[in-house]
């Protein structure tokens, strides 16, 4: 896997906040990196200072291998479409996607302007607006001549922030399509950010997480569940999210701190003592409807369907957790559940760090989650 | 609490029918959602059992009791909109007080009913706060408490989540569900948004151009959506929709037959129906590498979502999901099938065709 464009130690401070702190990243060539986090954790910085749009305090962005951290933005080969849509309100559709390609750094001759124009536009499924003004455009189309006016170019990466979070769900997904569509025909290197985890597993190759102005953890969806290194990437992932159970570890054995219940770890193995997250998988929270032995007690706090399925929030003594379950399990708001978390499925993260505890020797069997 | 009904509720703005003879019963205690793009009426029909909207034509009764008459206070509703305010210089206790002491309650029962809702709405340890303090979450769950303190006949949610930030908005919907099913009051709740339509309600109205199109529990909206338009609106990702061309009782797309339930057959052959539109969810969509049973298609990209592997390809032109196999290699030939008992037919006029 080539690598096209690096961050190497990236850091931008803001007033008295650290948006970037330190941050490493590597896009591969051909591949939508997603970068998921939360509002707040870099990721607009993170793209900006690619694109050369924020001065860094420290660190080096490098494309196919070449520094350019102090190269203009317009010397960058990349493309940038940010949240909003920012079309000049004076001119055509037409004018706006060709807007790139008329700038002085390319100065394409007219046939070439019009050429790319339409490729762009009828991979969008915009060919019948060009003539329009954009005010007399929906979001929906708007947000389609934006992605267009950044797709007119074929440059090296293209950098999207949260290009569809102002759109409607269905939109979305169209969207969505769309843009991997584009991607599948044409090969293209995208960076994709978003706080929103189900556009990331739709779209990406893979994904990097990041919280705080670092990046947490990078891979495959599948390689980040089977190995979470940080508790953050357990808040970040799946649908829903991991459970997380504060305790403390004595002996191989996980106490919950409320004291109402405990469960033995093998995968603890030689993890000293101490306070301790335990996280598990919701798909490796074995649920029953009557007492039983090993199980632990809980209260349905509310259900949500989902269409395929349903999900239900347990409560349990100072906890909570959420599940996906059967759509015909009749567990509504209020009814008692008995759960047990799948031993040999617990993660260990240390409370204060976050970061995973790993029990010497033992090490977990990555796997696909059924 | 209360059961509301309308009937043949109509609303006409000069030649626009924004509410097109709309009947509806719900019971005491129900969860409501109406649902529906921009412009369909959900919103006027709201207003309107609100009191904020005259009907031009129809009846709406509380209780049995029509309520036209009375004014938006009189009819004891309480309507909680996109953009909620609280007093900025009352703590949460004083906010969430404020409409009892309006109408003249003091003392012991004030502080009870606070309490009450302090409990339900988990905000126990924010009441000494100002409004600026809270995160955005616990703003709107201070003044959902503020409307339904003082125990309203029909709790009217219109959009209250669609201008919060959407990380939190899950965790409203998990909040919404709890608090109105613990209270037990009857609420009728507005949205465009069908995930949270689902998530919500009991029963989901689905409205378009002022009529109600469909409506049910969400399970019956998933499972069988009466037409095209309910098919394309509910669920994520998106029903696949494939329109196919019907020979006697053979249905072909992209000249590819399709294998179709005997009984289906004979509904085809019986209604002499020619042109049918195929719907099946992406998880009752089963790809398998090379394959001789089923349509060909090529696959255009695979994704693992950590469980499942979806496969995008097209169909007839049309792009679709599916679930495929691991292991499968791009480039590869596919094959299609449709889970039978999930599969749907749509006729030429986009109405459902029962089998």
């Amino acid at each position: 896997m080539v690598t096209v464009l690096e961050a190497i130690g990236l850091k931008k401070r803001f007033a008295a906040i650290d948006a970037l702190d330190g941050l490493d990243l590597e896009v591969r060539e051909g591949e939508v990196l997603a970068l998921l986090g939360p509002t707040g954790a870099g990721k607009t910085t993170t793209l900006r200072a690619f694109a050369g749009l924020v001065p860094l305090d420290d660190g080096v962005v490098k494309l196919d291998g070449r520094a350019i951290t102090d190269e203009s933005p317009r010397a960058r080969d990349l493309a940038v479409v940010f949240e909003g849509f920012n079309l000049l309100p004076t001119l055509s559709v037409f004018d706006n996607i060709a807007f790139p390609l008329r700038s002085p750094v390319y100065r394409e001759n007219e046939d070439t302007v019009r050429e790319q124009v339409r490729r762009a536009s009828d991979d969008l499924g915009i060919l019948h607006l060009l003539e329009r003004s954009t005010e007399q455009l929906s979001g929906g189309e708007k947000q389609r001549v934006a992605v267009a006016r950044a797709l007119v170019r074929q440059p090296r990466v293209y950098l999207l922030d949260e290009p569809l979070s102002a759109l409607d769900l269905k939109l979305r997904e169209t969207l969505q399509n769309e843009l991997k569509q584009m991607h599948v025909k044409n090969g293209s290197t995208v960076v994709y950010a978003s706080h929103d985890f189900p556009s990331a597993a739709t779209l990406a190759n893979r994904i990097a997480l990041i919280d705080a102005g670092k990046i947490v953890q990078v891979g495959t969806l599948p390689e980040l569940i089977a190995n979470p290194d940080h508790v953050q990437v357990g808040r970040l992932i799946g649908s829903p999210s991991m459970a997380l159970f504060t305790g403390c570890l004595e002996r191989g054995r996980f106490k919950s701190d409320d004291g109402l219940w405990s469960v033995s770890i093998f995968a603890a193995g030689l993890a000293p003592d101490g306070e301790v997250a335990l996280g598990i998988w919701p798909e490796d929270i074995t649920i029953r409807l009557e007492a039983c032995p090993g199980f632990h007690e809980g209260t349905v706090y509310a259900t949500d369907f989902r269409g395929r399925d349903r999900a239900i929030e347990v409560h349990a003594g100072t906890h909570r957790f959420r599940k996906a379950i059967e759509r015909s399990l009749p567990l509504e708001q209020g009814a008692r559940v008995w759960f047990e978390p799948l031993a040999a499925r617990c993660f260990l993260f240390d409370q204060r760090t976050g970061l995973r505890i790993r029990a010497s020797g033992t090490g977990q069997q990555p796997r696909k989650h059924a | 609490m209360a059961d509301v009904e309308l009937d043949t509720l109509s609303v006409r703005f000069g030649d626009v029918v924004a509410v097109d003879e709309v009947s509806l019963a719900i019971g005491d205690g129900d969860f409501i959602v109406l649902l529906g793009p921009s412009g369909c009426g959900k919103t006027t029909t709201l207003r309107c059992v609100a009191g904020l909207e005259q009907a031009t034509s129809g009846r709406i009764r509380f209780d049995g009791d029509s309520v036209e008459r009375l004014s938006p206070r009189e009819r004891e509703v309480a309507m909680v909109f996109q953009f909620v305010s609280l007093y900025p210089n009352m703590s949460v206790r004083e906010n969430i007080a404020f409409p009892l002491r309006a109408r003249g309650e003091r003392g012991a029962s004030v502080i009870d009913k606070v309490n009450r809702m302090a409990k339900v709405f988990d905000l126990s340890s924010v009441l000494d706060k100002r409004p600026r303090a809270l995160p955005p979450g616990t703003w709107q769950k201070a003044s959902l408490a503020r409307a339904v303190v003082r125990e309203p006949k029909v709790l009217l949610l219109d959009e209250p989540l669609s201008a919060i930030d959407e990380q939190f908005r899950e965790e409203m919907r998990w909040e919404l569900r709890h608090i109105q099913k613990e209270l037990g009051m009857t609420t009728i709740h507005v949205t465009h948004d069908q995930r949270e339509a689902m998530s919500l309600a009991d029963r989901v109205i689905l409205m378009r151009d002022g009529g109600i199109v469909q409506e049910g529990s969400p399970t019956e909206l998933y499972d069988q959506p009466e037409d095209l338009f309910a098919a394309h609106f509910i669920g994520s990702p998106g029903m696949n929709l494939i329109p196919a061309t019907v020979e006697g009782a053979i249905v072909k797309i992209d000249d590819q037959t399709l294998v179709l339930p005997d009984r289906a057959k004979d509904v085809l052959r019986s209604n002499k129906v020619e042109n049918v539109t195929i719907g099946a969810r992406p998880h009752d969509t089963l790809l398998a590498a090379g394959g001789e049973s089923g349509l060909s298609v090529a696959v255009l990209s695979v994704l693992s979502n950590g469980r499942e592997n979806y496969a995008d390809f097209k169909i007839g032109g049309i792009p679709c999901k599916g679930l495929i196999a691991d292991g499968y290699a791009l480039d590869e030939r596919a094959s299609v099938t449709f889970n039978p008992s999930a599969l749907l037919l749509f006729d030429g006029t986009g109405r459902r065709i029962g089998f």
